[in-house]
């Protein structure tokens, strides 16, 4: 596979990755492809989110399985690869007495541009990522927030097919994190760079992913795209004006199993039997009827991320 | 019609030539002997390599003038060759104790080495890099002083005799230069790539010098071991073997005198050879943090 098919299908292909350090079994068997497009890389901490990007960047070992990486095996290929992806780690010590601009145009330049052209570039990614009016003060004087942006800037400054993002909102306050989540959604879809970002928070990664890879001890729990992840729930999500209690209540002498959140119902069949939405929609509708309330929405139920990590028995 | 142009493009793909390892090799490289100078950094960091240049430089300048203004042979006996070499190892002692880890441990502790890591650089073309870059401005002290010193005697009457007697002294001075900038070089950048601080890394290169150093002398001079024990001082033996290359024999320990010249530089050479490959192989197994 050539890095431009790659970069059209799969820009990471895993099968059966294994890593250890010493005696502890980090990677157990990763087996995932990470499309083109955004795509959260989510588990709780210790799942091994920066170990398996550390194995895509071939910068440690891996002790099993075949990865590829925009086309190429990154263990065999590391210079090649890592020449086209960027790269934001977790981390926030960056060199304090250097200016954002030469820490940008530096690592550009480490990636294969010229010097003139890592200059003018070093400059555009600053200015796209919010920092062009500081892009001459000592990044030792910037906020988390602004380093934050400044790793990001580096990570696109030489123009990567992929870029992989460790925690990029970490040790951000709200307003900065929707910042960075909105720069990070319109990198990944207004220039076409493919973005792998590593979290353990549900809810951005929800909020700006195409697609997501679940890990936990090691192994990839689920993956596919958010949406179908998010709609793999059975049932209906029913909202009423009152009368739940009494809606509910007929619904359960219908051998129907029901769960109140709110002002809302979720409806399915009880345990061990084959779900069948257009009973339960049947049965909701006779319910509101016989109860006389007033019947808001009645919706096929879709899952939020944390159904799908409680499914697994995975807590954020 | 209008002449108006927009030249802010704003972020834009990339279509131009990639370098590849070599380009980031060579980047790192002009890093290194940037970071090293201090160049683009607070004055704080200028202050040692300014410090080390001055010792190194002043010397061989003064000297110059003096000989320029004497043109008597006298005062090429008051500082020869040879003995230059000495003052030049107290510059690049300096260096290799301060500039060296300023590099090496800063890229660990401020998260540089895991972004070079994830750059086509690898540990070896990491290692690779920072070493020639160290190893350039080491050669600066090393080999720079002793040519204006001869070139300064040559135009003052008072150095080699002819063309080609000048520029066989200017390649022994290139030699040795290139051998003591490889030992400090090597030396500096293995025990540097042992501790996380600077500070410690500072103090370890600098005891390391100067403790071999009284340790040998002492052993040699005041109980009766062999000779071949004075090779234990790293500082020693490129002091020696620089007046051997120089032949110019100065003031020397006299178990380090009586050993062969060959002897001197093969030691001189495997201090940095053997330093550069401990520093090769300690990289491979440093836990990056990511």
């Amino acid at each position: 596979m050539s890095i431009a098919d790659a970069t059209r299908d799969q820009v990471i292909v895993a099968a059966g990755v294994v890593k250890h350090f010493g005696l502890t079994q980090v990677l157990t068997g990763i087996t995932v492809g990470f499309p083109a497009g955004i795509t959260g890389l989510l588990g709780s901490n210790g799942a091994g989110k920066t170990t398996f990007l550390s194995l895509v960047l071939g910068v440690e070992r891996r002790d099993g399985g075949s990865l590829q990486v925009l086309g190429h095996d990154p263990s065999e290929a590391g210079p090649e690869v890592r020449a086209r992806i960027g790269y934001s780690p977790e981390h926030h010590h960056l060199p304090d007495d250097v200016q954002a601009a030469d820490f940008v145009r530096h690592l550009a330049q480490l990636h294969g541009l010229p010097a003139a052209a890592s200059t003018e570039r070093a400059s555009d990614a600053l200015w796209l990522v919010g920092l062009g009016e500081e892009r001459f003060r000592p990044i030792g004087t910037m906020s988390t927030g602004q380093r934050q942006r400044v790793k990001l800037a580096a990570a696109v400054a030489h123009d990567p097919s992929l870029v992989l993002l460790d925690e990029p909102t970490d040790g951000l306050d709200p307003v900065q994190r929707d910042s960075m989540l909105e720069l990070i959604r319109r990198i990944g879809s207004d220039y076409g760079i493919s973005i792998v970002m590593s979290s353990h928070l549900l809810e951005e990664v929800e909020r700006i992913c195409d697609h997501v890879v679940i890990i936990a001890d090691g192994t990839v729990r689920r993956a596919g795209d958010l949406a179908d992840l998010r709609g793999g729930g059975s049932g209906v999500t029913v909202e009423l004006d009152d009368g739940h209690e009494t809606v509910a209540a007929r619904l359960r002498t219908a051998n129907l199993a029901v769960e109140r959140q709110g002002s809302r119902l979720i409806v399915d069949v009880a345990g061990g039997f084959a779900p069948d939405e257009g009973r339960v929609r049947d049965c909701v509708r006779d319910a509101v009827a016989e109860a006389g309330v007033g019947l808001r929405l009645m919706t096929p139920r879709t899952l939020t991320l944390e159904d799908v990590f409680l499914q697994e028995g995975e807590s954020p | 019609m209008t002449d108006t142009q927009i030249h802010d493009l704003g972020y834009r793909s990339y279509t131009g030539e990639r370098a590849g390892v070599s380009g980031a090799v060579r980047s790192l490289v002009v890093h290194t002997m940037r970071r090293s100078l201090g160049l683009k950094r607070p004055a704080r960091h200028k202050i040692a390599p300014a410090l080390a240049l001055v010792i190194a430089y002043a010397p061989a300048v003064a000297m110059t003038g003096f000989a320029a203004f004497l043109r008597a042979d006298f005062v090429a006996d008051l500082l020869g060759y040879g003995e230059y070499f000495a003052i030049t190892g107290l510059a690049l002692l300096l260096f290799a104790a301060v500039v060296a880890p300023g590099v090496m441990t800063t890229d660990r502790t401020n998260g540089m080495l895991a972004l070079y890591l994830a750059s086509p650089l690898t540990r070896t073309t990491y290692v690779f890099a920072r070493g020639v870059g160290i190893f350039l401005v080491m050669l600066i002290v090393a080999v720079g002083p002793i040519a204006v010193l001869i070139l300064g005697y040559t135009f003052a009457g008072i150095g080699p005799g002819g063309f080609f007697e000048v520029l066989e002294i200017l390649g022994r001075a290139c030699f040795a230069g290139v051998l003591s900038a490889a030992l400090y070089t090597g030396v500096a950048m293995f025990l540097a790539s042992i501790p996380r601080r600077w500070g410690i890394a500072s103090v370890s290169i600098a005891a390391f010098f100067i403790i071999t150093a009284i340790v040998t002398v002492g052993l040699t001079e005041s109980i009766e071991v062999s000779d071949w024990v004075a090779l234990g001082s790293p500082d020693e033996v490129m002091g020696e073997a620089a007046e051997r290359i120089m032949n110019d024999p100065a003031f020397t320990i006299p178990a380090l005198d009586r050993l062969p010249g060959s002897a001197l530089i093969a030691t001189a050479a495997a201090y940095g050879v053997v330093a550069l490959a401990a520093t090769w192989w300690r990289y491979q197994r440093i836990r990056v943090e990511r």
